[in-house]
């Protein structure tokens, strides 16, 4: 059949092929597999950087060299590298021990008459003994390597942190992959490590280069923004084939795939205004600010005043460090304590009482309750503090006056009209007990009790008391959505990320009266806040005293600047500070004198 | 000939399938990612798979072939919806998915798809006299591009290929005019650049272009030439003190196979190989050639066909003279859907052997009176065998 004679034909260009390659000239093709070593690489990509505001660098990669280890060719002629290395002798121990279980687990895979030979030729291939050696080790061994046999320096790229301990949690840190068995199992499975690579090398290849645990040293982000943008921030690791002769550092690179460079990040953040902040919170007391736009709600900076210096956590790192860190209990370094802690919120949380009043019309802007010190000679606890501290009284006060004053007794009228769901629904609408949604990972939701328990609950939630916990960034959102004109923003370190602002349905005089109490607290005789420099840069807010306990008190300050054209919210927060208008409002006025410099020096 | 087993392709079959094991033997691959180890070994996997295969081989070749005529559109209807399924749950993990994993195994679609594919066009075709008009070649070319483009976009070009040629045998056995055959030739040609630019991924343009120009890296293939050469006549000596690293071929257990038997069995296994494929495919055609019912010509042509373009391709590929496309060897690769839709294949031919009936030709008439005797009824006793 003719089909079949077709068939005969490239069978027979087959059959030549054969004897071509075999027969003929075999050694055309073979090449020097008696001598030639080769084995497949990762190229790494560059990881992207972190870019603040004004493109000032906030993380990036730079070169550094990696000491690589040939057992066999070591351990012929061993010499003391970990002197040369700058690791002490238990430090080598452990990394050579490190390789040998890497080599083991390769072994056991393979069948039992297989595994000498298998074993032999991993000892004569390089395995990764100390990433980021000092670069006059690396050179010595480059520029000699007959004097340092078994030692081979790799290029590789090392994470810099420019600004170390500045804007710490929100930068985060790299750790290797496999500190988390179970989320390393899950990427691997997703093909997180190795995109591109089935193609090009199968996937025994694959399997071959996991039990090599060249996987295994893998850095991925594990806080912060690394982490969050972990994805586009590192990029697509390529693949190379290295050839190299024993006992001479002659290496032919073959790249197989390209590494394409990881997407820079570039956010909203100000990061002089951050180490600004942060040097303004600096103390004894633990401490937090949010500084965020009022109309978009991008975080301008975010500090809190433990922190730590993120390049002692990058592999090598300063793992004496790290220990101190991570065993700060009380500090708590790790978690920044503007958006991952929550705490006792007090007056600023009349904010939503005054909005739940008079979008419910259960209180009129202009309409006077009176303050007698005790709100009920029935109830001890349901004081105004004017009558604790002084045994005074507010007497008649409208609402603006009441935000003046911060007076209990006001708030406890306006809740005992609502009811506690009202309120607690206006706290909810204005973002309390959710997370705002800022792109940073390990941010707490706060918490809103929704009903009442017990009797007068719904007092206690009035003034911000009772089980009522919130964020430092929570605080800050509520007082942009009176800044802003009633919209709820959505926090963002990632420019040109966030959601629109939500109008939130206020009217426009709830939002106006409770702007003029805001203002008075600064500018008005009686404001809780008069007496700082506050009223020099143009601020309307609102200050705290939350009670956390017997004898402690949070100190806090949230406003917003200039008070007729909000652009900037404030939010300072000093743990057990103490008067909201004597600890926490200086920092603040600090902070947006700041702010307004920094204004002034940028416009054009 | 007689209209018991056809001996010879049996024979090719289980040899073929023999140097596939003992490929995996010689050199064991690695396991799984996941760490968790394969439940049995892979050389008891595959021997597994071909005592399945061997069973379902005999299996096919039992009732009448006419049966299958009956469910090809049903299988192929399903085989589609499969195939689209796997489409739209590729999207969602990195790499090109071509099987659903049912546990510890991993089933193909398109390996069966191929099978249905020849007894739907054969049960299309079997009617004749359309085929020789243009408007009737219009189903045809429908029944083909459906799973063939269903196929590319997985994405497998290897596997889409073999459509094309596995077609034109059909067409052309079933009568169109060389013409017509021309020119779909022709219009595959111009499209098929179009088809290069638009449809392939980066990977797989690469291929083309590292086949074509030497300049570019093209790793593996480069291995698996290295490993063939190796080989020389008797196969390499790799417990000799000389060479000490075997060769690194990636995927050497399914698509490239061939570099195994032609590294350890050296000129000799390997042209040993080629020359079972070659006995084998002759013996197909020659079943097809002398089947005259239409359906089993055409399903004998078609399977062979498809047979051939997949081992032409997969021995091209491995010894560097074609640009690498992913088909595995037939019979000697690992891999269960491989090796069952192989099985399938040579069950239906071997089907189409068994119901062969001696014809009334003037040629058998010449020679004296025809062999009745060894008519025998439609059931295939296997116990005569």
């Amino acid at each position: 059949m003719i089909l079949a004679a077709l068939l005969l034909l490239p069978l027979g260009g087959l059959q030549t092929r054969l004897v071509q390659l075999q027969l003929l000239r075999p050694g055309d093709y073979v090449g020097d597999l008696a001598t030639k070593r080769s084995s497949v690489e990762l190229a790494r990509a560059h990881r992207g950087e972190i870019l603040d505001r004004h493109g000032r660098v906030l993380a990036q990669d730079r070169q550094s060299f990696d000491c690589y280890l040939v057992l066999e060719e070591f351990e012929k002629a061993p010499w003391p590298i970990e002197v040369l290395l700058g690791l002490t002798a238990e430090q080598f121990q452990d990394q050579v021990e490190e390789i040998y279980q890497k080599i083991e687990r390769q072994v056991q895979q393979r069948p039992a008459h297989e595994r000498r030979r298998f074993y032999q030729r991993e000892r004569r291939s390089p395995y990764l003994l100390a990433p980021d050696v000092p670069p006059q080790a690396a050179f010595a061994i480059e520029v000699a390597p007959q004097r340092h046999p078994g030692a081979l320096i790799r290029e590789s790229l090392k994470r810099l942190y420019p600004y170390r301990a500045v804007g710490s949690h929100l930068m985060g840190y790299l750790g290797r992959a496999t500190s988390n068995e179970k989320e390393f199992r899950d990427r691997l499975q997703d093909g997180y490590f190795y995109e591109g690579f089935p193609e090009l090398i199968g996937s025994d290849g694959i399997a071959q280069l996991y039990r090599r645990g060249v996987f295994h040293e893998e850095l991925i982000g594990k806080a912060g923004l690394e982490r969050k943008y972990d994805e586009s921030l590192r990029g697509k690791t390529g693949l190379i084939v290295i050839e190299r002769e024993p006992g001479t550092s002659a290496r032919n690179v073959i790249e197989l795939k390209a590494p394409e460079p990881g997407q820079p990040l570039e956010l909203t953040l100000d990061i002089e205004l951050q180490a600004a902040v942060e040097q303004i919170l600096a103390g004894p007391l633990h401490a937090a600010a949010a500084v965020v736009e009022a109309q978009t709600g991008a975080a301008l900076a975010l500090a809190s005043n433990r922190g730590y210096d993120p390049n002692d956590f990058v592999p090598p790192g300063k793992p004496a460090q790290v220990r101190r860190t991570l065993a700060d209990d009380e500090g708590k370094p790790l978690q920044s304590r503007a958006f991952a802690h929550q705490f006792q919120l007090g007056s600023i949380f009349k904010l939503v009482t005054s909005a739940a009043g008079l979008e419910e019309k259960k209180v009129a802007a202009g309409e006077a309750l009176p303050c007698r010190g005790k709100f009920d000679d029935r109830l001890t606890r349901f004081n105004c503090w004017i009558w604790n501290e002084h045994r005074g009284v507010h007497g008649e006060v409208t609402l603006r006056q009441a935000l003046e004053r911060s007076c209990n007794c006001y708030y406890y009228e306006v809740a005992r009209r609502c009811g506690m769901e009202t309120i607690a629904r206006w706290a909810r609408v204005l973002g309390m007990g959710s997370a705002t949604g800022l792109d940073l990972p390990g941010e707490v939701s706060g918490r809103l009790p929704e009903r009442a328990r017990w009797q007068h609950d719904e007092l206690s939630l009035a003034i911000g008391q009772h089980e009522l916990m919130v964020s430092p960034l929570q605080a800050a959102v509520l007082v942009a959505a009176i800044a802003n004109g009633g919209k709820r923003v959505t926090p963002h370190l990632k420019r040109a990320e966030a959601p629109a602002p939500k109008p939130l349905g206020l009217s426009a005089s709830t939002i106006q009266e409770i702007r003029r109490g805001l203002h008075d607290v600064v500018h008005a005789s009686h404001g809780t806040a008069h007496r700082t420099e506050l009223k020099n840069f143009g601020v309307a807010g609102k200050t705290s005293s939350a009670q956390a306990g017997p004898g402690k008190t949070h100190a806090w300050f949230g406003g917003y600047a200039p008070h007729d054209d909000p652009k900037y919210v404030v939010v300072v927060f000093v743990e057990h500070g103490g008067h909201g208008g004597e600890v926490a409002a200086p920092p603040a006025a600090r902070i947006f004198e700041r702010l307004l410099k920094l204004r002034e020096t940028s416009k054009p | 000939m007689t209209t018991r087993l056809n001996k010879t392709i049996v024979a090719c079959v289980l040899l073929l399938a023999g140097v596939g094991l003992l490929s995996l033997w010689a050199q064991a691959p690695p396991q799984e990612l996941s760490g968790a180890s394969i439940t049995q070994s892979v050389f008891l996997k595959q021997a597994t798979f071909v005592a399945g295969a061997v069973a379902l081989m005999g299996l096919t070749a039992l009732p009448h072939y006419q049966h299958f005529r009956r469910g090809s559109a049903f299988l192929y209807a399903v085989l589609c919806v499969a195939l689209l399924a796997l489409l739209v749950m590729g999207r969602r993990t990195r790499g090109a998915l071509g099987w659903f994993a049912l546990g510890p195994i991993n089933v193909q679609p398109a390996e069966f798809m191929k099978i249905a594919y020849v007894l739907t066009l054969a049960r299309v075709l079997m009617y004749g006299r359309q085929v020789q008009r243009l408007s009737g070649l219009a189903l045809p070319l429908a029944v083909t591009a459906v799973p063939a483009a269903l196929i590319l976009l997985q994405p497998d070009l290897g596997t889409t290929l073999l459509f094309i040629p596995t077609l034109m045998a059909m067409l052309y056995t079933a009568g169109a005019r060389k013409r017509h055959l021309a020119a779909i030739i022709l219009v595959l040609a111009i499209a098929a650049p179009v088809g290069y630019l638009t449809v392939l991924k980066p990977y797989q343009k690469n291929r083309l272009v590292a086949f074509w120009f030497t300049d570019v890296p093209n790793y593996q293939q480069d291995q698996s030439v290295m490993a063939c050469a190796s080989g020389s006549f008797l196969g390499r000596d790799s417990t000799s003190s000389g060479v000490s690293m075997p060769i690194y071929v990636p995927d050497r257990h399914t698509d490239f196979v061939y570099s195994i038997v032609a590294e350890e069995l050296g000129f000799v296994g390997s042209t040993f190989v080629l020359l079972l494929f070659a006995v084998y495919f002759t013996q197909s055609y020659r079943i097809a050639h002398q089947s005259r019912e239409p359906f089993g010509r055409l399903i004998a042509v078609g399977l062979t066909t498809l047979l051939a373009t997949q081992t032409l391709i997969n021995l091209g590929m491995t010894l560097g003279v074609a640009p690498i496309t992913g088909v595995t060897l037939p019979f000697v690769s690992y891999g269960g859907s491989s090796l069952l839709s192989c099985a399938l294949a040579a069950g239906l031919v071997l089907n189409v052997a068994a119901r062969w009936q001696p014809g009334f030709s003037s040629r058998d008439m010449a020679g004296g009176s025809v062999e009745i005797n060894n008519f025998q009824p439609q059931a295939v006793k296997w116990l005569s065998f």
